[in-house]
């Protein structure tokens, strides 16, 4: 399918999902949205990473108490952010470092809402505790850099180093 | 004084204003839509665009023009939707106008009443309290408002910012976009990097509204949607279950206006044409008329690729003529003038006065190009037939058959276009014959085609073989001056 500039590739099954699903419609409306700033997006993409990181490392062994596996945790989201920020700059493993950044968007996402909802092992009391200013920073940046993938996956976005063959 | 209270003016102000910039959303966005595309350089240049929205495409193996490219946006988002920029930029401008007004009523009333000060710090202390807000608000709390005043820091700030920064931004940035201003003004244009920056950036501006209005939204509904919508409708916050009710009226009322001017727009847009086109078209007179242009682009402005507006006319006699470099053509002069000629392409570069111009074209589509013109000032031909005492217009008849040639023109018939008189003695007023030092290729308008440097693009008749004075241009087509304002309803006066 065609649309500004970009294309949404389908299969049989997608095609199924997506008409019953409603999400036909929503792939429809993304395609009058397309834009060629392949840089912005990527420097966009890292600023995102670059936060996720800086929120993680703030909260290492900041003289809490916090169990130690913890810290293991925050040290790995840290380092898969500045893994995925060095792949998503380089030509060649960009897409790479842009699966990185979900996946480590995604845990991170998932283990601040299971904090604090279910609580965490050794950390019952987080549960509820949502008045974190840090945390909230970094569920939103998680779910921005989680949208901003989308729109490079949906062709709304490009990054780099693809560019738009846009003629017209 | 309460300099902190809700007075009725403010009140009537903002329900006001939250009517204009629902308006001016829409009509910008159908104004958006009649060429979908961003750029960052001023030449437009096709595939150059840094952001689309629209699914077409254009074909590869033959001719298409900017006309081809018109997206159709539903009436939902725009206004009044499914192509209709005739009637989007009435709006647009008919609208602007009451919120500029309205905008500065509100602001010296602001001043004069002393309530200037519930928007604009007086100590740098706000911004560290500003910041202990956003800390609050993400810790997912309620900050508090300033000792005495109705908001908090960060609120305080936010309100500063759109009414002192977006608000003149937005309309600096609209007006930065009018061919009349940038051909009088030209540092004005540079100063906001150019035609296609500004217009980048007034897109942005409407974004930034609309990111205000939902975080706007966003904030009744936290801090009590009844309370706060008391304080805006009665001047107190003891009534919200009466706050609630009214407000939703209110967007009801709001909601109502959209779509009835919507409906009227579509189903009598000639009536709304007229209306609107009566205010609008005598303050663009009034204010945008005297300008005259003074563009001097540098060669290396020239764009590449000038982008095209129209179709050339497709008759076996143009064809004929232009495989002839038009020797068969002739340009008929005639109507209420002492002395009628007719003139051949080489009459006309025979004539004295040869002028060339390096501007900035402006199309009413929202493109532009950079190209430089060469051909006779139309004053040099004012000479030459002498117009009677009673010729007020001059009408530029063209071969091009809109029926024939634009499939995509909502319209038939042959394509005119007619200007007063006076915008003909504007020293870059021009009968260009040449582009870019060559002969105007046919695309742009071979052999001869009208340059009006204060007006938009639609105007400059291309393909002319007839010009006629006329004292009235009300008998001429549909009477509105012009093929386009016949049949897409565009303004005859267009310095904007």
């Amino acid at each position: 399918m065609t649309a500004g500039g970009h294309e949404i590739g389908r299969g049989p099954l997608t095609t199924v999902v997506m008409r019953y699903s409603g999400l036909g419609r929503l792939a429809t409306l993304l395609e009058y949205f397309a834009f060629d700033l392949p840089r912005t997006t990527t420097a966009a993409g890292v600023t995102l990473m670059a936060g996720l990181a800086a929120a993680h490392a703030y909260l290492i062994d900041g003289g809490t108490a916090d169990p130690a596996y913890l810290n293991v945790y925050r040290a790995l989201i840290v380092t898969g952010s500045l893994v995925a920020i060095a792949l998503m700059s380089l030509p060649g493993p960009a897409r790479a470092g842009w699966r990185l950044g979900s996946l480590v968007s995604v845990v991170a996402l998932a283990v601040y809402l299971a904090s604090r909802t279910a609580g965490l092992p050794g950390m019952p009391l987080l549960a509820g505790r949502w008045d974190c200013p840090l945390g909230t920073v970094t569920m939103g940046v998680a779910a921005l850099f989680l949208a901003l993938h989308g729109s490079v996956l949906t062709g709304v976005n490009v990054a780099y180093p693809r560019r738009r063959d846009w003629y017209d | 004084m309460d300099v902190y209270g809700f007075p009725a003016w403010l009140r009537v102000e903002h329900w006001i204003n939250a009517l204009f910039i629902t308006l001016m959303v829409r009509s910008g966005i159908e104004i958006l839509a009649t060429h979908p595309k961003l750029y960052g350089r001023d030449d437009s240049r096709p595939g150059s665009e840094w952001a689309r929205f629209t699914r077409k495409t254009m074909p590869k193996d033959k001719l298409y023009d900017t006309l081809d490219e018109e997206e159709s946006y539903s009436p939902i988002i725009s206004l009044p939707g499914h192509r209709n920029l005739g009637m989007g930029r009435h709006w647009h401008f008919f609208v602007a106008i009451g919120w500029v007004l309205a905008g500065v009523t509100y602001v010296a009333l602001l001043f004069a009443t002393g309530q200037w000060r519930r928007y604009i710090p007086t100590s740098w202390g706000i911004l560290p309290q500003a910041w202990h807000d956003l800390l609050t608000y993400l810790s997912f709390r309620l900050p508090p408002h300033l000792p005495g005043e109705p908001f908090d820091a960060l609120q305080k700030l936010a309100y500063a910012l759109v009414i002192f920064v977006l608000a003149p931004v937005a309309i600096l940035s609209g007006l930065a976009q009018s061919p009349a201003v940038d051909a009088r003004f030209p540092w004005f244009l540079r100063l906001w990097g150019g035609r296609q920056r500004v217009r980048s950036l007034h897109f942005f501006v409407l974004l930034a509204f609309l990111a205000f209005t939902a975080v706007h939204l966003l904030m009744l509904a936290v801090w009590g949607w009844g309370r706060e919508n008391s304080l805006m409708i009665f001047g107190h916050g003891d009534a919200p279950v009466g706050g609630l009710w009214v407000s939703l009226v209110i967007i009801a009322a709001i909601i109502g206006v959209n779509i009835a001017v919507t409906v009227w727009s579509l189903r009598r847009p000639r009536m709304v044409q007229r209306v609107l086109g009566a205010v609008v078209m005598a303050l663009r007179r009034a204010l945008l008329r005297p300008a005259t242009s003074h563009q001097h682009y540098p060669k290396a402005a020239v764009a590449a690729q000038h982008r095209v507006n129209g179709k050339p006319p497709d008759s076996d006699t143009y064809k004929i003529m232009a495989v002839h470099d038009f020797a068969p053509w002739r340009l008929t002069v005639g109507g209420l003038v002492e002395n009628p000629v007719v003139l051949t392409l080489e009459d006309l570069r025979a004539l004295n006065t040869r002028q060339s111009q390096c501007v900035l074209h402006h199309c009413i589509q929202g493109w532009s190009s950079v190209g430089e013109w060469t051909g006779l000032p139309l004053r040099d031909l004012l000479d030459l037939v002498r117009p009677l005492p009673e010729a007020r217009y001059i009408c530029f008849l063209t071969m091009q058959d809109n029926g024939r040639d634009e499939p995509s023109a909502p319209g038939e018939g042959h394509f005119y276009e007619i200007i007063d008189l006076e915008l003909a003695h504007h020293p870059q007023t021009l009968l260009a014959y040449e582009m870019n030092g060559e002969p105007l290729p046919i695309e742009h308008g071979a052999p001869l085609r009208l340059r009006l440097e204060n007006q938009l693009g639609f105007k400059m008749a291309k393909w002319i073989h007839d010009i006629e004075f006329l004292s009235d241009y009300r008998l001429v087509g549909d009477g509105m001056g012009g093929w386009r304002e016949d049949n897409v309803h565009f303004d005859m006066e267009v310095g904007i």
